[in-house]
């Protein structure tokens, strides 16, 4: 296959060598900050003296070596599994005539909605050693004094995960991939006499393999950013992470961020050699299922229609609608999961949250927050996205690399860089304090996903459909606008509900730039969690649910998908 | 067929809410979290109330604002909406912060030249660690304005007592002596569990449980106080051995559910909340591991409104203001004039306020270097 032709961009370089700078200034210069700043050995606002005492005392931790080989087992197994389970479930979802696959697909996009910590109490209750449901069960039933299943343990920890985001996020970006394929290449394989799962392996899956290698890519760098389930799970059981390390860095008084920065670039030197080889892997060949004699169409199931179905459908079951119970029952009781207190329901949860003014204040500026993030995410991170893959700037690749840069620290060491970026750069400096800086901050921290999921939508598009509309008279932006936006319109539907889910629920990133007056729902719902008030902050994330759902749901009513003909 | 993409719709809808929510009223400024005002404080004196007067009147020249930064738990912030509602006139901002926010946040925008913030209300711990070692502070002692205030009759352990040893950045209102032992007598007998030599009972090995020591937290404060009254070597087998947990919550459930015996760093939110339910009933508080838990007020260096600032520490610190910040926190005040609301909570107890020595004062500049033995001691042990 000859590889994909670079399209010449009508904006010419001038305007990609604008972008180069603007991208590289927003991710390089935070980290550059967080690395310069890890070289001092006194505290924040003492006077300087350099040193590698920040870097020595986190290098030579007898327990560094153990907690890396712990958090990579965890990480790569949990990816595996999301990728095993995902991939044929994203197929039936996309390709075949599956009973209810629409909603079934609407039911993986909620499970990554789903607010972590109150979910990751809900599995608790259910699995927990000692008062988990399911324990209660077995024990009644079989007679045992103890059941088996303990969720503070590695494969719960695993087990939570890929029961969440982890599988989810696999499902939302492989789905619209796979329905983008050509059906014309899955017939040619029948032909010659491939079954559907040799097709599946051998043509559809090598075709996807920018969405496969993004997604997972992608996933192990959240994987390794994750600590809330690591933090409950592992903790009592004595395991420890790369990211509960940093966050106890930064909890320490005084926060010692030099050394959680000098903890978190042991993991971006590994992830480094990852993204350039993913690179290389997607730029070497081309993925092209998009063209202009392109046919989509189902793959009828038969007699295992059904049975696929409820195995879907219990899949969907246990990652959505039981998390999403217990994220409700949650909000009417006294105390979470105390089924055996005096009086387990009420209301006063959601009468505190929904009569409070600082509430409102929150949603109101999570609406602002989110709405736009997912339209910048839409435009800006698109077009570089666009730049990366379909045109022939010089500098696309580090372009590409750069985008990768925000996802490579944990969020509550960015953060940081960030504050000082806005604080200590003139233009910014006007800015700190407004709405505009959370944005750019949130923007910036879902930047990574947002534009791989695009370009693993655009490497899938033959050129000859641009080349067509330019010689029928039609300018770039045109074309981008009538026929490359209509084509990726899935994928960029998906860009925006996730930038806005993402904004609705990271705190890592605003908690330092935040002020009084534009406090976003994340952290109004941090407060309550400080405060013990579990319950109430449960109810905040039955709100963002809603929220979230609804965005997609209307995502459906304007039936932003790609109808196959 | 060439598929519907109705692009322009949903962006133009979701550009127009945008546009509607910036044009709307700017969000009034976050308020903290607060119980519902009690019963009337006591009311200031004639003398008081006119100096009180004059202040606001001060600060309203000055341009009618106020940045306060607090902890966002109630404890600490409880209070601010009632003051919020008793000076309507002032603008109020409230910036709820955690102490590993508020000293890089403080001291980047310090350091940049940016001076926005007032005052800071909260346990002194983090200024005595972060802020007042780097100046973020300056001398509060100006702004004492009220004879009420500065009486020093008024004050448990006089009036000037301060969380650093030589600077006299932050004032100590209050001081609440906390425990953080908690048993289930299920597990653990009164006969096998009632002093503080019983944790190294061999009975309770592997059945302790505490709120990770490697960080600043009850867990850690109150290994912190064993280390004072035991020395180092009587804490190093409870730390090699205990379970650690990261939330309190989790803390008290285990302790409840009977997972653990003995859970050390608890916090009473957590452990009153599932009493007043009806549960927890075989959980006690235990007695020893105490500490003196100090919180204060201090002005930041440059405060940009000290008109406000002052009205503020004088309103904080009378009869009235202490009152309200003690009912809406349920602490201790310093002042005598004040009821100590810490209910009938087992967690808490009103200091021996002239042997205050006999507690280790973890917010202060005393009882700082031996939490850190704490925290380096769990770290050696436990990396």
């Amino acid at each position: 296959m000859s590889a994909v032709r670079r399209l010449r961009l009508e904006l010419g370089p001038a305007a990609c060598w604008l972008a180069l700078p603007v991208v590289a200034f927003l991710v390089a210069y935070p980290l550059f900050l967080l690395l310069v700043n890890s070289f001092q050995v006194n505290p924040l606002g003492a006077d300087t003296v350099w040193g590698l005492d920040q870097w020595t005392s986190v290098l030579r931790e007898p327990s560094l070596a153990g907690t890396l080989g712990t958090t990579i087992t965890l990480a790569i197994t949990r990816q595996a599994l999301a990728l095993v389970i995902g991939l044929p479930i994203a197929w039936l979802l996309a390709r075949t005539d599956l009973p209810g696959r629409r909603w079934l697909e609407l039911g993986f996009w909620i499970a990554v909605f789903l607010p972590s910590l109150t979910v990751l109490v809900g599995w608790i209750l259910l699995l927990d050693g000692y008062r988990g449901l399911v324990n209660k069960l077995i024990e009644a039933v079989f007679g045992v004094e103890r059941g088996p299943v303990d969720v503070f343990s590695s494969w719960g920890i695993i087990f939570v995960h890929v029961m969440g985001a982890t599988l989810g996020v696999k499902v939302m970006f492989l789905t619209p991939a796979f329905r983008a394929l050509d059906v014309s290449l899955e017939e040619a394989s029948h032909t010659c006499g491939a079954n559907t799962w040799r097709t599946l392996l051998r043509v559809s899956a090598p075709l996807l393999l920018p969405a496969i290698l993004v997604a997972t890519l992608l996933g192990l760098i959240y994987s390794l950013e994750s600590f809330e389930v690591e933090l409950v799970l592992g903790a009592p059981a004595g395991i420890d992470v790369f990211s509960t390390k940093v966050y106890r860095l930064v909890r320490q008084e005084p926060p010692l961020y030099g050394s959680a920065t000098a903890l978190s670039t042991v993991i971006l030197a590994a992830l480094v050699p990852l993204v350039l080889a993913q690179q290389w892997l997607v730029n070497r060949r081309s993925y092209v299922t998009v063209s202009g004699r392109f046919r989509g169409g189902l793959h009828r199931l038969g007699r295992a229609r059904w049975p696929l179905f409820a195995l879907v459908f219990g899949i969907v079951l246990v990652m959505t609608v039981l998390p999403t119970t217990f994220v409700v029952m949650g909000s009417f009781m006294r105390v979470f999961g105390a089924f055996e207190a005096r009086q387990v329901w009420t209301t006063r949860n959601w009468e505190l949250v929904l009569g409070s003014a600082e509430f409102r204040t929150a949603l109101v500026n999570t609406l602002v927050l989110a709405g736009s993030v997912a339209l910048v995410s839409v435009s800006a991170l698109t077009l570089l996205a666009y730049v990366s893959v379909r045109t022939r700037f010089q500098a696309r690749g580090l372009l590409d690399f750069l985008t990768w840069v925000p996802s490579l620290l944990p969020g509550i060491v960015v953060s940081l860089g960030m504050l000082w970026m806005f604080l200590e750069t003139p233009l910014f400096r006007p800015l700190y304090g407004s709405m505009a800086v959370l944005v750019i901050a949130v923007t910036m921290s879902g930047m990574t996903r947002s534009v791989q999921m695009a370009k693993a939508s655009l490497v899938q598009l033959g050129s000859e459909l641009e080349e067509a509309s330019w010689a029928c008279g039609a300018t770039w932006w045109t074309t981008l606008r009538r026929v490359v936006a209509p084509l990726v319109a899935p994928m960029l539907a998906v860009v925006a509900i996730l930038a806005f889910t993402n904004a609705t629920r990271t705190a890592s990133h605003v908690a330092l730039l935040a002020s009084a007056s534009n406090r976003p729902l994340a952290l109004y719902q941090l407060d309550l969690l400080t405060n013990g008030k579990f319950e109430a902050a449960a109810v905040v994330g039955v709100i963002v649910l809603v929220l979230t759902v609804g965005v997609a749901l209307l995502a459906k009513l304007l039936r932003l998908d790609l109808t196959p003909s | 067929m060439r598929p519907r993409l109705p692009f322009a719709v949903l962006t133009a809808a979701l550009s127009t809410a945008l546009a509607i929510s910036a044009c709307t009223p700017a969000a009034s400024p976050a308020t903290a979290p607060g119980k519902p005002s009690g019963p009337a404080a006591p009311a200031l004196s004639d003398k008081s109330k006119a100096e009180v007067a004059q202040l606001l009147a001060a600060a309203k020249a000055e341009g009618g604002s106020l940045t306060i930064v607090a902890h966002p738990s109630a404890q600490w912030s409880g209070w601010v909406p009632v003051f919020q509602k008793a000076f309507p006139d002032l603008k109020v901002e409230f910036l709820g912060l955690r102490p590993s926010q508020s000293s890089p946040r403080i001291l980047s925008e310090q350091k940049s030249g940016l001076y926005a913030l007032d005052v800071m209300v909260g346990p002194t711990s983090n200024s005595v660690t972060s802020l007042s070692p780097v100046g973020a502070f300056q001398d509060i002692r100006p702004f004492f304005q009220l004879d009420e205030v500065k009486d020093p009759s008024k004050w448990n352990g006089g009036f000037e007592l301060f969380a650093e040893e030589k600077e006299k950045y932050s004032f100590v209102a209050s001081m609440t002596v906390a425990r953080a032992i908690i048993v289930n007598r299920r597990l653990a007998p009164v006969a096998d569990f009632n002093k503080v030599e019983d944790l190294l009972n061999p009975k309770f090995k592997g059945k302790m449980v505490t709120y990770n020591p490697r960080n600043s937290n009850n867990g850690s404060l109150t290994l912190a106080s064993i280390i004072q009254a035991k020395g180092l070597d009587f804490v190093r087998p409870i730390i090699s051995d205990a379970a650690f947990v990261d939330s309190p919550e989790q803390l008290a459930q285990f302790v409840v559910d009977g997972r653990y015996a003995i859970g050390i760093g608890a916090e009473q939110e957590t452990v009153d909340k599932l009493r007043a339910e009806g549960l927890a009933k075989d959980i006690e508080v235990m007695k020893f591991g105490e500490i003196g838990q100090a919180g204060g007020i201090a002005v930041f260096k440059n405060a940009p409104h000290p008109a406000a600032t002052k009205l503020l520490v004088n309103w904080f610190l009378t009869q009235e203001g202490q009152d309200i910040v003690a009912r809406e926190g349920s602490t201790i005040s310093r002042r005598n004039d004040v009821k100590p609301y810490n209910g009938d909570s087992p967690f808490f107890d009103v200091p021996d306020w002239n042997n205050l020595d006999k507690y280790l004062r973890v917010n202060e500049w005393k009882g700082v270097p031996v939490v850190k033995q704490a925290t380096d001691l769990a770290k050696e042990l436990r990396p």
